[in-house]
């Protein structure tokens, strides 16, 4: 008998071959996999994006209405206190802000103005008028860079400028600038305000507008915010590092309770009138909303995955039944079992690879519409 | 030299209500070049018996050697692999891949190798079945006899050290049978190859060198000398080589 020569076990054309063989004849059977596999994409993309999604926008929504990301806040904490948070891994964010006192516009400056143009028209006479004050503008605050940023940007649209840097810098919101009788605020414009800085004490100061921004809360749960430099908090006297507000937010999966008895473990209280204020975070909120909660949403995705995956699974499974004898002549005539493998694997990716990209698209045409 | 040995072979198959023995201690040996049929009635244990010599299942106790190479101690793929190098199957129901041509299918073991088609032979052997027209057609386009010839090739090509063929007449009319029966002994002739063929067919197995009797996954004692002959055989395996095992 002739000899042959000796050669490698494995051959990736012919198994290519064989798989592209089987692919072509099984054509009914991969249309129907290829529409589970779209199916299954569509659906799952639809689901999660729409839950996200709409967690996102009640979150979002939530937070512009309180005027702020945070979710809780510890009064009157000093610098190590701060330190302390910050290094907490349940805290997600925090900053430090000091809330310095009521604005108000000054108005004997508006009508002395008034009063210079029209007496140099020679339309009035000289009159003296005694400062008055007119109702509160906004509620004059400092923030950190962390603070502005990460807790209180992501409540306010339509941002303009930057936030105070230098002493006489300000900004303020659309409404406290409405109603300054400012309906086009310019960067660089000056505002006079007479701010309370304590309780016996009043500051009236001239101020450059840097920046404005629209926000959304309620005027009946509070004044709308004006933001000031830090360089002026401390020309007034504040020291941050000694006594300023930590505003922070926790991490979503933390309910307000736990939140709350962890603060009071880890952070060590000046005193007893010192507080710390939490509340549930708002995707944390948005989340018990849709779903009952982030144990009933993980259930929830677990039941779509699984539903999807039995889906798919079930129809290979049919399919691949099918070529149970296919397999076994197979491996009669000396396919090994690694061979078999590539071959089906082969035939199965060149439906699960179009299928994903075409379900990844068509997910991508329905949720584009909804996407800010 | 002995191509196929089988020593003292045992398969049962048990299940809660009843136990099967396919093969009760099957014992046969085939010399370089012999046409040997092993026949017997349906359910006798015949296919169980070449599942075994071919490495497609393992027995119970037992052994097989293939050209004096154990395949009780080969692993499942190194399995796979010898008998695709060393064993070449004929079977009832022909077995082609129904996705590849004719010529495809004769080379796919040798493809599976990544071996180098050897074209002279593939022309001979083509021809000597008479396929020359064929070898673009499906086998569905072919008559049972074509995809028969197409199966002996594609057994032939990898030229392997033993050809089993499992009834391979089975689904034949009776001219057909006795042609393919004809090539396959013509076949083992010029390239020398061992074919053991399991039939149940009385005509079919008449044209083999020598035959083997099987019930009841026994071999059973053959009519006249050569049952002598073969029972000293049986009993000298069975004593001396089984201790081997």
């Amino acid at each position: 008998m002739r000899e042959r020569k000796f050669t490698p076990n494995d051959n990736g054309s012919v198994i290519r071959m064989l798989s592209g063989r089987y692919a072509k004849c099984n054509r009914g059977r991969n249309r129907i996999l290829l529409g589970a596999v779209i199916l299954g994409i569509v659906t799952l993309t639809m689901v999660f994006g729409i839950s996200f999604g709409r967690i996102r926008a009640e979150a979002l929504r939530a937070a512009r209405e309180a005027g702020t990301a945070a979710s809780g806040q510890i009064e009157k904490a000093d610098r190590s206190q701060y330190a302390a948070v910050r290094s907490l891994g349940y805290i997600s964010q925090a900053g430090r802000s000091v809330t310095v006192g009521e604005a108000e516009a000054v108005k004997a400056q508006h009508e002395e103005k008034r009063a210079e143009e029209e007496r140099s028209e020679g339309k009035r006479s000289e009159e003296e008028t005694s400062e008055e004050a007119v109702p509160s503008v906004c509620l004059i605050r400092w923030m950190d860079g962390d603070a502005w940023e990460g807790l209180t940007v992501p409540a306010y649209t339509d941002i303009h400028g930057t936030y105070p840097e230098n002493a006489q810098e300000i900004m303020l919101s659309l409404k406290a600038l409405e109603k300054l009788g400012i309906r086009e605020p310019q960067e660089g414009m000056k505002i006079s305000l007479k701010i309370s800085v304590g309780i016996f004490r009043s500051e009236t100061e001239e101020f450059e507008l840097c920046g404005w921004f629209t926000e959304y809360a309620d005027e009946s749960e509070g004044l709308t915010p004006g933001y000031i430099s830090r360089a002026k908090l401390e020309e007034w006297g504040f020291d941050v590092d000694s006594e300023a507000d930590i505003l922070f937010r926790q991490t979503d999966g933390m309910d307000w309770r736990e939140t709350e008895e962890r603060l009071y473990e880890d952070i060590q209280m000046k005193d007893a009138s010192q507080n710390i204020s939490v509340s549930d975070t708002y995707a944390y909120g948005a989340v018990n909303e849709l779903t009952g909660g982030y144990e009933m949403a993980a259930i929830g995705a677990l039941a779509v995955l699984s539903g999807m995956f039995f889906l798919i699974h079930n129809v290979m499974q049919i399919s691949v039944a099918g070529d149970v004898r296919q397999m076994g002549l197979l491996n009669v005539i000396g396919t090994t079992e690694r061979q078999i493998r590539k071959i089906y694997y082969g035939q199965i990716l060149r439906v699960l690879i179009p299928g994903v990209l075409i379900g990844g698209g068509l997910s991508g045409i329905l949720l584009a519409p909804g996407h800010p | 030299m002995e191509m196929i040995k089988a020593v003292n072979l045992k398969k049962y198959y048990v299940t809660d209500t009843y136990e099967v023995h396919a093969l009760d201690g099957v014992s046969l040996t085939a010399e370089d070049g012999e046409f040997l049929a092993v026949i017997g009635t349906s359910g006798s244990g015949k296919t169980t018996l070449l599942n075994m010599l071919g490495g497609l299942d393992v027995p119970d106790s037992g052994g097989v050697w293939i050209r004096g190479n154990s395949l009780k101690d080969m692993e499942r793929e190194e399995r796979t692999v010898f008998r695709r190098r060393n064993i070449g199957f004929v079977f009832q129901q022909y077995n082609l891949v129904p996705v590849l041509t004719v010529y495809e299918n004769i080379v796919l073991p040798l493809r599976l190798d990544g071996a180098e088609i050897d074209s002279g032979f593939l022309e001979e052997v083509v021809s000597l079945l008479g396929l020359e027209d064929k070898l673009e057609r499906l086998p569905e386009t072919l008559s049972g006899g074509q995809q028969q010839r197409t199966a002996i090739a594609r057994a032939l090509l990898a030229k392997p050290a033993v050809l089993l063929c499992d009834e391979p007449t089975g689904n034949l009319d009776s001219s057909t049978s006795m042609e393919v029966i004809g090539l396959l002994k013509s076949c083992a002739e010029r390239f020398h190859q061992t074919v053991l063929m399991v039939t149940h067919q009385e005509e079919a197995a008449q044209m083999a060198d020598r035959v083997i009797r099987i019930e009841d996954g026994k071999v059973c004692m053959p009519d006249g000398g050569l049952g002598r002959k073969q029972d000293k055989e049986q009993r000298r395996m069975g004593s001396g080589e089984e201790q081997a095992l």
